[in-house]
């Protein structure tokens, strides 16, 4: 350890990822003249599924957009275990930051990722890049800063903080399509390492690619970049038989025999082709589907740490959080509409920048105590001084093959699950501690790795648990919804003997759909065998 | 697909500082942007889209490694 360096860096408010959530919350923590400094293990403003982002959904009350149409609209997609209070957030900040997006020129461009980039030095917001934080520090009951290490050098970089905002994002199992490989859950893992529940984790998104674009999702694809971000309308309320945002279709299919499912090749976006767009001419007709390119992530705003108040704050003081690493409930069980998740993750951000901000300014810097920071360090530098052991890369091929098939996390049965469960228990006790790097670039792989395998265990322990079948949580054991039990969130914890603990706590009873009205009538959606299922147990 | 090619590099940096995923670095002889963690590619196109002069060439395949009985 001696060749490593130590970096101390001290500041009012540190952000976490440096996506649309995080570039929200550093200029807002910023505007209220505070120090405020962001890391990211690329770049920010190009950084998270920011990069991935092509529209923006917001409240415009002068087309007639009214609060209770979208509460109702959202209710009822997400299955009724939607956090109403961030769903208001919504309606009354999505103009704002949309505006705000506007004045920064990142609105009609190709390099939005620039403006933002461009806002973060205007603010003189402080950024430390390339670097990958892997654990919250605490003391005295309340977060203290973070620490991490830079993929350049040997450096180990401490950082102390008055408030930190965690905005590092959800994450995937590196998947072939729908490319979202820099996101690992690692604000997921920070927080779950430091004692603090985590949720939605059962939900799963499928964001469906085909074979000859991997890449391509939602028709955007690698020319996403085209049309920029563009402005989206209010959620609708789904009609029977018609679902808006993302379907398990393919995966029912699928599982009938019916593979392999095809689809269309990309179209540009909602906005139509891209001048200069070329793949309909290279790839005519109807492509090879490979199914949930972003297998592993969340439903949008699902998964993440759970807040503890209206305005992204924690059960850690002085940790808020925003975006996909807040387990904010906006869009329930299932995605509501095109433009929630940007939307949704900058006004998280801008809201939980100035909870940071005023927290941090009714605190005193703490100091982080040498005997917290040198253990750490010997952690996360550990991989490199060993020669022998399990690679970062196969260590993820193995996870991906027990967390990539369909009859995992999208079509589930308790054998499965608890099968995939053994393999997942197996590479968390065996390999994940033998994990070894050759460089630094590795050794950001390996902790990534780690925070993949920790996620993959929530995921299924999630699952096993909700024993019903709700949003975007099918299953085949189960497959109908269970209000007595299931209105409910389940959080996964850290027990005190280290073991991952899981409970469910109920959803507010005035968010609850009313007794008076049918089940069908309730639940729009139906999954397969459900309603023979509820005639079978005498329900309906 | 992932990256396949860099010609024509002027040296700028310019992918460098895109690519949220550590896949391009600078040669330290060269001083040009080299392909270093092509596995690592998850076709963001931001290296592309960013590339003054057009440099950067993505290719159809992605790049998959071969799954192994150990590791």
């Amino acid at each position: 350890m001696g060749n490593i360096k130590m970096t101390k860096i001290s500041t009012d408010v540190l952000v976490i990822g440096g996506g649309i959530a995080g570039v929200f919350a550093a200029v807002n923590a910023a505007r209220q003249g505070l120090r405020v400094v962001m890391v990211d293990k690329g770049k920010v403003g190009l950084s998270g599924m920011t990069i991935w982002a092509d529209t923006f959904c917001i409240f415009d009350e002068a087309a007639g957009h009214r609060p209770e149409d979208w509460h109702e609209a959202v209710s009822v997609n997400g299955d009724y275990i939607n956090n109403r209070d961030y769903l208001d957030m919504m309606i009354t900040d999505s103009a704002a930051r949309w505006q705000d997006l506007l004045e920064w020129g990142a609105i009609g461009t190709d390099k939005f990722g620039k403006a933002l980039r461009k806002q973060i030095r205007a603010c003189k917001i402080e950024t430390v890049e390339r670097t990958m934080l892997t654990d919250l520090l605490i003391e005295e009951g309340q977060v203290a800063g973070a620490i991490g290490f830079s993929i350049d050098q040997p450096d180990c970089i401490a950082l102390a903080a008055k408030a930190v905002v965690m905005c590092a994002g959800a994450g995937g199992y590196r998947p072939h399509g729908f490319p979202i490989s820099n996101m690992t859950f690692d604000g997921d893992g920070m927080a779950y390492r430091a004692g603090l529940p985590i949720s939605g984790k059962e939900f799963s998104d499928p964001h469906n690619t085909n074979a000859a674009y991997p890449g391509y999702s939602w028709g955007i694809g690698d020319i996403k970049w085209g049309p920029g971000i563009v402005k989206t309308g209010p959620p609708q309320r789904p009609k029977p038989g018609h679902l808006r945002g993302l379907s398990l279709d393919p995966y029912y299919q699928a599982h009938e025999g019916k593979a392999p499912i095809v689809m269309n090749p990309p179209m540009g976006g909602p906005q139509g082709p891209y001048p200069g767009f070329k793949y309909k001419a290279d790839h005519p007709g109807p492509q090879v589907m490979l199914g949930g390119g972003a297998t592993g992530m969340s439903v949008h705003k699902a998964e993440g740490i759970v807040p503890a108040d209206e305005n992204c704050g924690t059960a850690l003081p002085g940790l808020f959080a925003a975006g996909d690493a807040l387990s904010s409930m906006l869009c329930g069980g299932r995605y509501s509409g095109i433009g929630f998740s940007f939307a949704g993750s900058a006004v998280q951000g801008f809201r939980a920048g100035k909870a940071a901000a005023d927290y941090a300014s009714q605190t005193l810097l703490i100091d982080i105590t040498e005997s917290k920071i040198t253990p750490l360090k010997e952690k996360i530098f550990e991989p490199l001084q060993r020669s022998q052991g399990f690679t970062s890369a196969w260590t993820t091929q193995m996870l991906q093959a027990a967390m990539f098939p369909y009859y995992i996390l999208y079509i589930k049965k308790e054998d499965r699950l608890l099968g995939a469960l053994a393999n997942i228990t197996f590479l968390s006790e065996h390999c994940a501690p033998r994990l070894f790097a050759k460089d630094l670039h590795e050794l950001r792989s390996v902790h990534e790795t780690r925070n993949m395998i920790l996620n993959a265990e929530m995921k299924l322990r999630a699952s096993i648990f909700r024993k019903e079948s709700r949003g975007m949580h099918y299953r085949e054991d189960y497959p109908a919804r269970d209000d007595d039990q299931f209105l409910a969130w389940v959080h996964v914890h850290k027990g005190e003997d280290g073991a991952m603990q899981v409970k469910k706590v109920p959803v507010p009873e005035n968010w609850r759909p009313s007794a008076d009205v049918s089940y069908e009538e309730r639940y729009v959606h139906r999954f397969p065998g459900e309603m023979e299922y509820l005639k079978k147990i005498g329900q309906i | 697909m992932t990256i396949e090619k860099i010609e024509g590099c002027n040296g700028c940096k310019a992918c460098f500082d895109v690519c949220p995923m550590d896949v391009i670095r600078m040669n330290e002889e060269s001083g040009l942007a080299e392909i270093r963690y092509p596995q690592d590619c998850q076709v963001c196109n931001l290296c592309v889209v960013f590339c003054p002069v057009d440099a950067i060439t993505l290719n159809k395949e992605k790049y998959r490694p071969l799954m192994t009985a150990w590791g």
